[in-house]
């Protein structure tokens, strides 16, 4: 797999709302019959993900709820709202149909089985 | 650190008292980040309370311990569980695989009864009360 840079941050600048556009750490590892990504994307929820494959590039787009101030003043770190952004290339030979996916605590789970063609199959050696 | 900064108030060459709360402020600001990373904690503060969050994605909250003494908020956080199993072959690691330790300290004493911990969506939220005796008092003046 191929992608952009870990943790990469840029700030864009809305009325009374700031958010920081933030690169999430990410796991990828490829099983038997699929490929399986792992992306920590603390405070998203079901609702605030968007997850695309076009072309066999994974596109994982995923924002958090604006920061409750309550009449405390930001003394630490960076308090806006977090916008997650980050893209994957798929090797070829993927059932992109069969996509699978699932976020809890903060972390987006995806599977993309492989295709039939492009699983390693066991090729039988017979006696001449 | 904090002694230099008062005989620099009160010696020759002195600064001003708002001069002297802005180095403070920074001080203090600079005790906050330490394994965590200044990306992954917040902190907000009142004068009697505050809130830390901290982004600890994937772990189970009931390992995540929390104590508090003094202004001082001490936090363990376990490594997040292992999510390859079998036999994978891995083409990208990022995420932490190891347990971190993480000390807050506060301008004030905190009340360790009146704290509030919740853990959503990968967050843990820590909402923290200023201790009643910290308080600062109203001395009224009377004119003479």
């Amino acid at each position: 797999m191929s992608q952009n840079s870990c943790c990469e941050q840029a700030v864009v600048q809305e009325p009374n709302v700031q958010t920081v556009v933030v690169t999430p750490r990410a796991d990828g590892w490829e099983t038997e019959d699929a490929y399986v990504l792992s992306v920590e994307m603390p405070g998203v929820d079901d609702a605030h993900l968007e997850v695309t494959l076009e072309k066999n590039v994974l596109a994982i787009s995923g924002t958090t709820d604006g920061p409750q101030f309550n009449g405390l003043q930001p003394i630490a770190g960076n308090v806006a709202r977090r916008q997650y952004e980050r893209s994957f290339r798929l090797p070829e030979g993927i059932d992109a149909g069969q996509l699978d996916g699932s976020i809890r605590n903060g972390v987006l789970s995806l599977r993309v089985p492989k295709s039939q063609q492009s699983m390693r199959r066991k090729i039988s050696v017979r006696q001449a | 650190m904090v002694a230099r900064r008062i005989r620099r108030f009160v010696g020759p060459g002195s600064v001003t008292p708002w001069q002297l709360f802005e180095e403070l402020n920074r001080d203090f600001s600079d005790l906050f980040i330490s394994a965590v990373g200044s990306d992954r904690l917040r902190v907000w503060s009142s004068n009697d309370s505050a809130v830390v969050e901290v982004d600890v994605p994937g772990i189970d909250p009931a390992q995540i311990q929390v104590s508090i003494q003094n202004d001082v908020v001490d936090l363990s956080i376990p490594a997040a569980a292992e999510d390859a199993e079998g036999n994978v072959r891995h083409h990208l690691r990022e995420r932490s695989r190891s347990r971190v330790t993480q000390q807050v300290r506060l301008p004030f004493p905190l009340d360790a009864g009146k704290t509030d911990a919740v853990y959503d969506k990968g967050v843990l939220r820590l909402s923290l009360s200023r201790r009643e005796d910290s308080k600062p008092t109203k001395v009224a003046v009377k004119a003479v």
